[in-house]
């Protein structure tokens, strides 16, 4: 099983974002980067990269699918495994996340002691 | 009157003939008299010459006889003797001439007598002269003095006798001259007669000849009049006349058959100009006539001819005063006939006596019968008329130059035309066709056409008078003489306005309506598109009709929705219904959503002769389906964001990550928690249930097992039931297979078992079963032990925010919905739900769903389709992908694979099989793979199966499963290199492939395992059948070397006995001294088996079969060895 060092968080609610990071924080022993947008995002990646990325999809300017995009071009087989944690969650819109490569999809809203669980089920489940 | 003379005639001729006949016959007796007296008068001739010949022979006698006297030559004595005899035969022959006349028979006498005398004297003297000289004779003829006398008297006889000849001579003459005469007066007298009668049987011959020829020309003016005529009443007025004047009757009247009356009425009566107005005529015209009454009734009921020659005297004859008065004295009648039906009577009357002679009655009763044959001709003609005029349809009679001859009255009225009118000209010019020109031409080249012998059909249009059109389906049809030549043209018009008017209304109905509709032939060949359709693309019919429907406008955008229309296509040809949605271009380019679907048509044997293509545009409602969709995306969106943060912000509290928080507060925090859990419940069950009762989810059917269904549903709410200490038991004792929406059927018993658990009472049991239902359903029960149910109350239950006790909301945290969402979600898989129950004993809530046949058993198929001696990995999986990762790495290392999806099915496997080795994933559908690595260890028979375990948990539970041959923890996702060591590993722990040696010579059992050991294959051994079967259950080996003649039980025992075990299905290599017949080899058999003999096949052949055998599993030597080598580092 690969194992989780570091987590990119994305999202544009803060609170959100702020809960996800305790979460994380309190519960694992993973660093946590965090981005507001998309471009942010983009900007985080072009430095160390995160072994997860904890990924909002409605966002302002760039949603999460197009993020993906972005970031594949970008990174190639090196992108990191990306995990959509959204409230858009009709079994049509998880397939979508799926067509694109998402390693999973966590549902908003979360039970955040329980988050660490769900993303390493998520990437379990993946492989 | 003639008749009359002509008898008269008759009779005269007859008695002339009479007299003729006599006069003949009296001229043949006077003729035949007139030759007898000729006869008399020959044979008088002849008596007289004869006489004559004697006289002259006599003489000739005495002169021949002095010159032999005188000079002896023999000459003179011949012609003596020659006269003598033929003096002899004249007497004779006059004798015979005269015998019948008494007169002549005494001279004749007295002649004969002298005669022969004289003839003795001649001849005794001409003996005495030969004999003594001429001396003796003179002296003998001087001596008789008589002979010269004697010759004197014959010569007087002779004569006498001519005398009286002659005398009779004279009278035949006579009596012959007198005969002649008579004849000639006779034979004038009877030519004189002849010639009379002659004459007058000319004449008679003559006069009859003239009467059968009126009698013929009567008869045959009267036919003559009937075929020509067209009007029977003018017809039989004209018969009437005719007869009448030919045979001098005053009056003839005709008398038809009224079929309601059943009695004859007169029809015509025709009458000499003195019988005008006469009471008489009078009668005939008013009357009418029964069966049996009068003249007419007497000749319907015998159906003959009858002839009354005096009517005074006739007593069935009521009109007899009238007829008196009017001078009628004579009568008679005939019948009119047809076929052997009786028409009518045609009486004739007369003022003089008509006796008729049979002739002329079987003339008068021919002519009946041609009446007769005119009358039912022309009823039928009138009935074909009748029918020809009044038919619906409109029919005429062309010429083949295409003039009208005749056109029934229904073509008439069509176009107001007046047969005077267009009758003998052109049928194209007739006010049928003059209105429209190119349908002018159109019947000119039809006529021309059927004129050459063919069947023309057309649509045409023709003006009615009050200025409508009417359609007509028009033909042309040929009528052939006997030469096969066209003699005439029939045109047939039916009116097909009505149909043409349906026609043009189905046509606009199916043009202009909105959906798009077409008609296929069954292999894709379009006939016929609807304009709708036509115009979305921008094409014209012309484009799409007579092509495959997928090469058409339509679907040329796309060649995979064109395969998709062409295998829609084959499947509606064999009866199916196929639908299906596809995106096409507008003419403009524009995508549209359409719903799809191809019907087929069949006729009554079932067979399809038809397929309708139908496209609805469903953009609308695609466009409708995404907003709402996209509605509730944002809803659930935009209410879950801040929900987020709340319940995020309350877990984070309870957890106790933000620190330690009194505890009250962390009660306060709990509620609130636990609230906020609620209303997320609360927003995903209204938005779950306002999507299935938009009919906006998919169901992804598939067939499951029932057993599945129940175990992953009581699997999910084991810890709920355990947290409040409910039995959860699931019944399956009945089972089967439905097609439907795994998660959606799980989501419902979930949602029935778990208020059956918040409901039941502590300690209580909460039973799922699934029970066979009506019509091929099955029925999932879940049975509670809790306060039950008022019946009154069970329909409110299905319904949303219906909790029976609100209080219960709160207590039990429901949302209100779930039995509602249930209840849709089973509507959707055309299911049933219900609720049985009594009020304090507990409820059943049940639901049905339909039936399908039984899974095929996968896991078998794959087993069979290995060969039997190959030994594959079984591979236990439940998630496709990496299933699909691990079998394609254990493939690259060689082996064969079998997959399990869940326990379940690995178990059945495990039933049959005897894997290599186990690739095990631990958290499985129905359950944990640990348990199946427990029960492994149990058997006997499995416990030394190699298993490597692929999880995403860690391998912290390794140690507590304590399986024997448990090699590795493959962590997932799995490193690859791990997975290759740990298939490695287990290769190297399945070791040598072990055969099982049955042999009772130890010597024998020696090679064996020498030379085996030897290939890297480790030996097991028993001496007798007892020993083998323990040996094999026990170890299961991978091959069976069996001798046959062994301690009991004898190889065919063991063969027996293995057959029944479950791995019985082994490679067996029968190797024994005994030569097998066919019967005992098939018998000897268990998985792949070779019958070898001791005698004849070698130790080397049975090791030779062994390494074939157990192909794979016996390594070439080097790698045995590698292995080997490895194993002990």
């Amino acid at each position: 099983m690969r194992k989780i060092n570091s987590v990119l968080i994305v999202d544009d609610d803060d609170n959100i974002r702020l809960i996800a990071q305790m979460s994380l924080e309190g519960l694992t022993t993973w660093r946590i980067q965090e981005a507001r947008s998309g471009k942010e995002a983009l900007s985080c990646l072009e430095g160390e990269l995160p072994d997860v990325i904890l990924l909002d999809v409605m966002m302002p300017d760039m949603t999460g699918m197009d993020l993906l995009g972005h970031a594949r071009a970008l990174l190639g087989d090196n992108l990191p495994l990306v995990i959509f944690m959204t409230a858009k969650v009709q079994t049509s819109e998880i397939e979508k996340y799926r067509s694109l490569g998402a390693a999973g999809v966590i549902m908003k809203p979360f039970d955040p002691m329980k988050l660490p669980e769900q993303i390493e089920e998520a990437i379990a489940h993946f492989s | 009157m003639k008749s009359f003379k002509t008898t008269t005639l008759t009779v005269l001729v007859g008695a002339l003939l009479l007299v003729l006949a006599v006069g003949i016959y009296m001229g043949a007796r006077r003729f035949s008299a007139q030759v007898n007296s000729r006869i008399w008068v020959v044979h008088t001739y002849q008596v007289l010459r004869k006489l004559d010949s004697l006289l002259f022979d006599l003489k000739s006698v005495e002169v021949s006889q002095r010159d032999f006297i005188l000079f002896g030559d023999d000459d003179s004595l011949k012609t003596c003797d020659l006269f003598a005899k033929e003096s002899e035969n004249q007497i004779k022959q006059i004798s015979e001439l005269v015998q019948d006349d008494p007169s002549q028979t005494g001279k004749l006498a007295t002649l004969k007598n002298n005669v022969s005398k004289m003839l003795a004297m001649v001849r005794s003297t001409n003996e005495v002269r030969r004999t003594q000289g001429l001396e003796a004779a003179k002296t003998l003829l001087e001596s008789d003095t008589g002979s010269g006398s004697k010759a004197n008297s014959v010569e007087s006889i002779a004569k006498e006798m001519s005398s009286v000849e002659q005398l009779l001579l004279q009278q035949r003459l006579e009596q012959l001259n007198k005969n002649t005469a008579k004849t000639e007066q006779h034979i004038n007298f009877v030519n004189a007669l002849f010639m009379i009668s002659l004459v007058l049987s000319i004449w008679i011959y003559s006069a009859s000849r003239e009467k059968a020829q009126k009698s013929l020309a009567l008869q045959h003016s009267i036919s003559r009049l009937l075929n020509e005529s067209e009007d029977l009443y003018q017809a039989i007025n004209e018969i009437e006349k005719l007869v009448v004047a030919h045979g001098s009757w005053s009056c003839a009247a005709t008398w038809l058959l009224n079929d309601n009356e059943n009695a004859l009425r007169c029809f015509d009566v025709f009458n000499e100009p003195w019988l005008k107005e006469s009471a008489f005529v009078e009668e005939i015209k008013s009357r009418k006539f029964i069966k049996g009454e009068g003249l007419p009734g007497s000749v319907w009921e015998k159906q003959e001819a009858i002839s009354i020659v005096n009517l005074a005297k006739a007593n069935n004859f009521p009109r007899m005063p009238l007829a008196k008065a009017c001078g009628i004295t004579s009568g008679f009648a005939f019948p009119i006939i047809s076929e052997k039906n009786f028409l009518g009577v045609v009486e004739l009357f007369a003022d003089s006596k008509h006796n008729l002679d049979q002739n002329t009655i079987s003339t008068f009763e021919s002519i009946g019968r041609e009446i007769g044959r005119l009358i039912e001709r022309q009823r039928t003609q009138m009935r074909f008329r009748a029918i020809f005029n009044q038919t619906f349809g409109f029919i005429g009679f062309l010429d083949v130059e295409g003039n009208l001859l005749d056109a029934n009255e229904s073509a008439l009225k069509l176009s107001g035309v007046e047969f005077a009118d267009v009758v003998h000209k052109p049928f194209w010019e007739s006010p049928w066709w003059t209105h429209d020109p190119v349908q002018q031409e159109r019947l000119k080249d039809a006529i021309r056409r059927a004129a050459a012998g063919e069947f023309m059909r057309f649509e045409a249009n023709h003006p009615a008078p009050d200025g409508t059109t009417t359609f007509v389906d028009f033909s042309l049809k040929p009528v052939f003489d006997s030469d096969g030549q066209v003699k005439y043209l029939i045109p047939e018009g039916r009116d097909i306005s009505e149909r043409k008017e349906a026609e043009t209304r189905f046509r606009a109905i199916f043009d202009q309506t909105y959906g798009f509709i077409g008609l296929l032939r069954p292999d894709g060949i379009v006939l016929d598109y609807n304009q709708s359709a036509l115009n979305f693309a921008g094409a014209k019919l012309e484009d799409v009709v007579f092509k495959p429907i997928w090469e058409t406008v339509w679907w040329a955008h796309d060649p995979a929705l064109q395969e998709t229309v062409k295998q829609a296509v084959e499947k509606a040809a064999n009866g199916e219904f196929v639908r299906f949605e596809t995106i096409n271009p507008s003419a403009s380019g524009e995508m549209f959503d359409f719903d799809v679907s191809i019907k087929p048509v069949k006729d009554h044997s079932g067979k399809v002769i038809l397929l309708i293509p139908e496209a609805r545009n469903i953009t609308q409602t695609k466009e409708a389906e995404r907003r709402v969709s996209e509605f509730y995306s944002t809803v659930s969106h935009e209410l879950r964001t801040p929900l987020t943060s709340i319940r995020g912000s309350l877990g984070l509290m309870e957890g106790g990550l933000t620190g330690v928080i009194p505890e009250k507060t962390l009660k306060m925090v709990k509620i609130a928690r636990s609230e906020c859990d609620r209303l997320i419940r609360l927003i995903n069950d209204i938005l779950d249930l306002q999507k299935i009762e938009a009919g906006m989810i998919e169901l992804k059917r598939s067939d499951v097992e029932t057993d599945q269904l129940v175990e992953r549903t009581v699997e999910g709410l084991k810890g709920m039931a355990q947290t409040l200490n409910i039995n959860l038991i699931a019944d399956k004792r009945t089972s089967g297979v439905v097609n439907c929406d795994q998660d959606r059927i799980i989501q419902v018993l979930t949602n029935l078992v778990s208020n059956a658990i918040k409901f039941s009472p502590a300690d209580a049991d909460v039973v799922i079963s699934v029970e066979q239902g009506a019509d091929n359903s099955l029925k999932f029960c879940v049975r509670d032990n809790g306060p039950g149910i008022p019946p009154a109350q069970a329909h409110k239950l299905f319904a949303r925010f219906q909790q029976l006790d609100q209080s219960d909301s709160r207590q039990k945290g429901g949302t209100g919905l779930g039995l509602a969402i249930t209840k849709a979600i089973v509507e959707e898989h055309n299911g049933q739900i219900g609720v049985d129950s009594e009020l304090g004993k507990g409820a059943t809530f049940w639901f049905s769903l339909p039936s399908v046949s039984q899974l095929p058993k996968q896991p078998d198929d794959q087993v069979h389709q290995l060969a039997s001696h190959i030994r594959p990995a079984l591979l236990i999986e439940d998630d496709d992908s990496i299933a699909e990762v691990l079998k394609a790495h254990l493939q690259h290392d060689g082996f064969e694979v079998v997959r399990a999806c869940n326990l379940k099915e690995a178990e059945s496997l495990l039933q049959r099989y005897v894997p290599l080795f186990i690739l095990l994933d631990l958290t499985l559908p129905d359950g944990d793979g640990l348990d199946l690595l427990t029960d492994l260890s149990n058997d006997n028979l499995r416990q030394h199966i190699p298993v490597v375990i692929v999880t995403g948990r860690d391998a912290d539970g390794a140690v507590s499963c304590g399986h024997p041959a448990l090699i590795d923890w493959v962590e997932k996702p799995f490193n690859e290199e791990k997975l290759h060591d740990a298939f490695h590993a287990a290769r190297s722990k399945i070791g040598p492939a072990r055969v099982l040696i049955v042999e009772d010579d130890l010597a024998a059992r020696e090679i064996l395992t020498q030379q085996l050991n030897s290939l890297g294959v480790s030996c097991l051994e028993a001496t007798n059948g007892a020993e083998a079967i323990k040996v094999f259950r026990d170890s299961n080996p991978d091959l069976i070397i069996l001798d046959l003649l062994i301690p009991a039980p004898d190889g065919f025992a063991v063969v027996d006995i293995l057959k029944a075990e479950p791995n019985g299905h082994k490679p067996l290599i029968v190797y024994s001294a005994l030569d097998l017949n066919n019967d005992q080899k098939r018998l000897l058999k268990l998985g792949l088996t070779a019958h070898l003999t001791k005698s004849i096949n070698s130790i080397d052949q049975v090791i030779g079969t062994v390494r074939e055998f157990l192909d794979g599993l016996v390594p070439p030597s080097d790698a045995a060895n590698g292995e080997r080598e490895e194993e002990e580092v």
